[in-house]
């Protein structure tokens, strides 16, 4: 952003200045397989933008990592921590009180990497792309959308105890077309649901535990490994191969239409955030052979799906089957922070040259160093 | 061109957009003119760091604003080449007050005047109608629970909204459903004659014209470039760093026009109570418009007990006081609407 516009304020604003802190949050994960060729897709259509000659970064899967994350959070209080404004002379934000909301989204994990050889060192980072996102609350999804650039959906959503106790049980309807007939009216269908057995060990399972990820982590080896590595949250991470995100670093494409021609951008910028679990307790395992995850191959949710699953080309109109490689169940205090806008793209405008893009791609690790040492720079700044 | 990338999640209905069948209740209400003209300085005429080539100012004279109830059961977009997932149906809350935009000439002069017509703030039971007033055309629109009853008669008429927020900031509150707002008309209502409810006040007769002027509940046709209601919003969203800029700011025009009118009907306000609940959520709000007014326990309207409280709709808290709000008339009508984007006025920091 080369000018700086001010943003009118009000309280009648929905969003939320962050950065945020969600205390006891649970997390129910669940671990499918995902084509790389649709992750590639993914990652060339909203994040590989603009012409690849001159592009500074290429975004594509980690192939070590060909699954994809559905996660189901339930978060009892979310706080905002931002410090209060001092030009509204109002309640901050952070003495307002809490709300409370559900969110399930799908993640699955991208590589930046830098192009050339001093910004393949300097620039290439792991991200995670959320193909699918939806949260409960409408002032949550306001923010996502409009501040970060994450897709968020207004959907309801059901996410406790299922049959069993210490089972679990999902599902999400959301506002759909049941076909593409024109005229045909919009209205709440259910879109996925997600029933598990109890957290092993459990005799309530149908098939033997023996063969599962589970079993081998629940070992007595892991599990003492386990123990004692949860109260050192990054180590984790390596651990146990990323099932738990300990430091997701999400990436997405804000993006807003110009009003008169709806086809056309105005702006387009990618935006990374950080939720970096923290206290990651009671980690449970269920038994992924045990567990019934579908979604609903009708109408227009089947662009959705076809992001992220191997569907077929038209709509099936029947519930798609997805087998789960591993699922797991704990809880962990979040902080969602460092927002910022890597890239920001130059915008065609009629009969003035396009406005200027900006980049500031440079990765975790290297920024403090670039920082001590290295000249300022910045988005906006050359 | 710069391409909008369309995914699922900005799947949304395209303008123009029409509405069949809309059934619309506007409550016309008396506004201080200082809290609209601060609200203009704000938004539209205020630098930021460049200043738009128009200047806004409130109506001469009394001002009035219209609160609007639309039950939109059959709302489609016209787009072109759109086939498919291009109906949806929703019902919405407006506030809007009409203001004379100005151009500003070379010579920083104030300049062919033309009435367009403000909205503050909005509300809409349905997600992708939110998310697509907010993005394409910029209302401040929140998401609520609305219900708009009518029966055999007009006292029948109950109008309940709740939204999702803190009835009393505190760092210990929790955010739940807690009423916002509701209307109504007393017993024993019957209609009103226009031209007696104009005769009765000359404020009120000049705003009816503007209203007439702009073909609100006589209608136009869609050709018809004369009559409608230009809206000017500011259509603005936050830099993720910095919450204090803007990544993009503009002034948005769009017009909403009305045709095949129908069951068109008055009321006189004396019969009317339009009551806001008094929460720190919207306090602001509220009071930016309304400015402050005296508040009761109860609501005006004792019975039947809030629509919202009927069984597959969400615990709301409707504990908190009522701010009745004095209303001089009340139109009521069915109409096909048809809103069109018509361009965008000025876009910020592109100098």
């Amino acid at each position: 952003m080369s000018i700086r516009v001010p943003y009118v304020q009000s309280a009648a604003s929905q969003q939320v200045p962050p950065p945020y802190h969600f205390p006891d949050v649970t997390v129910n994960a669940f671990y499918m397989n995902v084509s790389m060729e649709r992750v590639q897709r993914y990652c060339d259509m909203y994040l590989n933008i603009g012409d690849e000659k001159t592009r500074e970064y290429v975004y594509r899967p980690l192939a070590a990592w060909p699954y994809a994350t559905v996660l189901y959070l339930n978060y009892p209080t979310m706080i905002s921590a931002a410090p209060a404004s001092p030009h509204l002379g109002e309640v901050p934000y952070s003495d307002r009180g809490a709300i409370s909301q559900t969110e399930v989204f799908v993640a699955i994990p991208v590589v930046r990497y830098g192009r050339g050889a001093k910004r393949l060192i300097t620039d290439t980072a792991l991200e995670w792309a959320l193909p699918f996102i939806v949260v409960g609350n409408p002032m949550s999804s306001v923010c996502g959308r409009e501040m970060l650039g994450l897709g968020k959906l207004l959907a309801e959503i059901e996410n406790g105890v299922g049959r069993y106790p210490e089972s679990f049980h999902g599902r999400i309807s959301l506002p759909g077309w049941p076909d593409d007939e024109p005229g045909t009216m919009q209205r709440m269908q259910e879109f996925m649901r997600i029933e598990t057995k109890p957290v092993l060990p459990t005799p309530a399972g149908t098939q033997p535990p023996y063969r599962t990820l589970a079993t081998l982590l629940e070992s007595p080896e892991a599990s003492k490994l386990v123990g004692g590595l949860s109260s050192v949250s990054n180590f984790i991470d390596s651990f146990s191969l990323g099932l738990i995100p300990t430091s997701m670093r999400t990436v997405g494409l804000k993006q807003y239409r110009d009003t008169a021609d709806p086809q056309r951008a105005v702006y387009q910028a990618l935006v990374t955030c950080r939720a970096q679990y923290l206290n990651v307790r009671n980690v449970r395992f269920y038994n992924e052979l045990d567990i019934d995850m579908y979604f609903n191959d009708i109408g227009s949710f089947h662009e959705i799906l076809e992001v992220f699953l191997e569907v077929d080309k038209k709509p099936t109109g029947k519930p798609h089957s997805v087998n789960t490689v591993a699922a797991l169940r704990f809880e962990a205090d979040i902080n969602f922070d460092t927002l910022r806008v890597i890239r920001e793209f130059p915008i065609d405008r009629d009969g003035l040259p396009p406005t200027p893009g900006a980049s500031d791609l440079v990765s975790r690790w290297y920024r403090p160093l670039r920082g001590f040492f290295g000249p300022r720079r910045g988005v906006g700044l050359p | 061109m710069t391409v909008f990338l369309e995914s699922f999640a900005t799947d949304q209905l395209l303008p123009p957009w029409r509405s069949l069948g809309m059934r619309m209740w506007q409550f016309v209400i008396a506004v201080d003119r200082k809290l609209i003209a601060a609200y203009l300085d704000t938004r539209f005429n205020a630098a930021a760091p460049d200043r738009a080539p128009f200047h806004y100012t409130p109506l001469p004279g009394k001002t009035y604003g219209l609160l609007c109830v639309a039950r939109h059961a059959h709302f489609s977009s016209s787009c072109d080449g759109r086939t498919g997932r291009d109906t949806t149906s929703h019902t919405e809350l407006t506030w809007t007050f009409p203001a004379l935009r100005y151009r500003v000439s070379e010579d920083n002069l104030l300049v062919d005047p033309l009435q367009v017509w403000i909205e503050p703030f909005a509300f809409d039971d349905n997600s992708y109608v939110m998310f697509s007033a907010r993005e394409i055309f910029g209302t401040e629109m929140d998401m609520a629970v609305i219900r708009m009853e009518e029966g055999e008669s007009p006292a029948d008429l109950r109008i309940d909204m709740a939204i999702e927020g803190m009835a009393k900031f505190d760092p210990r509150a929790r955010s739940q459903s807690i009423g916002c707002m509701r209307m109504g008309l007393l017993p024993d209502t019957s209609e009103a004659e226009l031209l007696r409810l104009r005769k009765d006040d000359d404020d009120l007769d000049a705003f009816v014209d503007n209203l007439l002027a702009d073909g609100i509940f006589t209608g136009s046709t869609a050709t018809d470039k004369r009559t409608g209601m230009e809206v000017n919003t500011l259509r603005q969203f936050r830099d993720v760093f910095d919450m204090d800029l803007a990544a993009y700011r503009a002034i948005v025009s769009s017009t909403t026009q009305h045709s095949n009118i129908r069951d068109l009907a008055f009321f006189s306000g004396a019969d009317t109570v339009v009551e806001f609940l008094c929460s720190d959520s919207l306090e602001e709000t509220i009071h930016a418009m309304f400015g402050a007014r005296p508040h009761n326990e109860k609501s005006l309207l004792e019975s039947p007990p809030p629509l919202l409280n009927a069984p597959g709709t969400p615990d709301t808290n409707w504990d908190l006081k009522y701010m009745p709000i004095e209303v001089a008339m009340v139109i009521c009508f069915t109409a096909d609407a048809h809103f069109h984007i018509e361009r965008t006025l000025h876009t910020y920091g592109q100098i």
